[in-house]
């Protein structure tokens, strides 16, 4: 036994139709519904994010202040390095005069003796040929008597081996009277850095 | 017909009135959330830094009594002022202990050093007495408190002592005479007659 539709198909089109538009209109407000949603969500997370900065940035403030409160004990330290680096300048090339009368009164031969002494911390001017390739720092020169030339040149090894004491050089000899054998001399060596003390190597050489 | 085109009509403005949603709603919540996460990023980078900076100032803090003192040491051997008084004394003190007699001196006044962080005070000693007395003296002004640089020496016989009074010179036998140049310091850039009173630093020094 058939079903036979008695309505018009007018009519059963329109319902169709209407039932179409209702499906789309609460698909469309679903899914606007879920934008809605999806956008509360944002809004609680950029929310907490920013409550994150918020207090990030409180902890950075806090920070920053006992940096500002501690910064002087920074100065402190610049200040001892500022000190230090002026006493390493004013110790440059500082040299150990007692030292150098202890290594004096060491080499000087049994027959000799000198009259006088002198030294100085500066670069000596030129005499040789060439520019001298260690830097030297000073020089000390000594007048004396010896008994001998051969005492005149016992002094001169002798200077030589002291650490420090280079270019001995005698500048003169004469013997005091004729066949007396007695010379009176003047002689001096170079410094080079060896003689410098350890806090006088501390700083950069002017 | 019409009736026919009602559903596309009310999808195609559905789907529009999303996409506008997430433009105007979604869209720029996600691009303030991406630039509040990189702020958060750097300033949590910055408490890092900040932090080190921190430990390094606390560790200075902790040192400060010892940066102190020998800041106070350093200041001793180059003090503030050229000190003239507490340089006689020295000297003084130094010729005492190695047996010399102190005969000259005479400090000339403070010069600036070329770097302009320092003045020197090169003061000229003259002292006798014996070798090893004399080099008891050196020794003694290598190990003064104040920083002390001889830069010429000079040594000979025959010792002499005068007198302007009575005008006689009496020589001790066996005695030497010792013509030094010392060189002193003073952070005082300012120093000796003629300058501003009170130490003259420059910043930090």
């Amino acid at each position: 036994m058939s079903q036979v539709n008695l309505l018009p198909p007018e009519l059963k089109q329109r319902q169709a139709t209407r039932r179409t538009t209702s499906i789309a209109l609460v698909a469309g407000a679903a899914a606007l519904a879920l934008v809605v949603l999806f956008s509360f969500l944002k809004s609680a997370e950029l929310s907490h994010t920013q409550d994150e900065l918020q207090a990030q940035q409180a902890v950075n403030q806090r920070v920053q202040a006992q940096i500002a409160e501690l910064e002087k004990y920074s100065q402190l330290g610049s200040q001892l390095q500022a000190k230090q680096q002026l006493v390493k300048s004013v110790y440059a090339n500082e040299v150990s005069w007692s030292g150098i009368l202890l290594d004096l009164s060491r080499v000087v031969p049994a027959d000799a003796y000198l009259t006088q002494f002198s030294g100085q911390v500066a670069p000596p001017t030129t005499t040789g040929t060439t520019t001298p390739s260690t830097p030297l720092i000073g020089s000390l020169t000594f007048t004396g008597n010896v008994k001998g030339a051969d005492t005149l040149a016992a002094w001169l090894t002798r200077l030589e081996q002291v650490k420090g004491w280079v270019n001995a050089w005698a500048n003169s000899a004469s013997e005091s009277a004729p066949f007396s054998r007695i010379y009176q001399f003047t002689s001096g060596v170079d410094l080079s850095p060896d003689v410098v003390t350890k806090r006088g190597q501390g700083a950069t050489t002017p | 017909m019409n009736d026919r085109r009602t559903p596309i009509l009310v999808g195609v403005g559905a789907v529009i009135l999303v996409v506008l949603a997430v433009f105007f709603l979604v869209l720029p919540k996600s691009a303030d959330i991406s630039k509040t996460k990189e702020d958060l990023a750097t300033a949590q980078q910055q408490e890092s830094s900040l932090r080190v900076q921190l430990q390094a100032l606390q560790e200075a803090q902790q040192a400060a009594p010892q940066t102190k003192r020998e800041i106070e040491k350093v200041e001793t051997q180059v003090p503030p002022t050229a000190d003239l008084p507490a340089l006689i004394r020295l000297l003084r003190e130094a010729a005492d202990r190695a047996a010399v007699d102190l005969f000259q001196f005479s400090p000339s006044a403070p010069t600036l050093d070329p770097g302009g962080t320092f003045s020197t005070v090169a003061t000229a000693v003259n002292v006798t007495g014996s070798y090893f007395a004399l080099d008891e003296f050196l020794f003694q002004l290598e190990s003064l408190p104040r920083a002390a640089k001889v830069t010429n020496v000079t040594i000979a016989p025959g010792a002499a002592a005068s007198s302007s009074s009575t005008t006689t010179t009496t020589s001790t036998a066996g005695a030497l005479s010792m013509q030094l140049t010392v060189e002193f310091y003073t952070s005082d850039l300012s120093a000796g007659p003629g300058s501003s009173p009170g130490p003259t630093t420059t910043t930090g020094a």
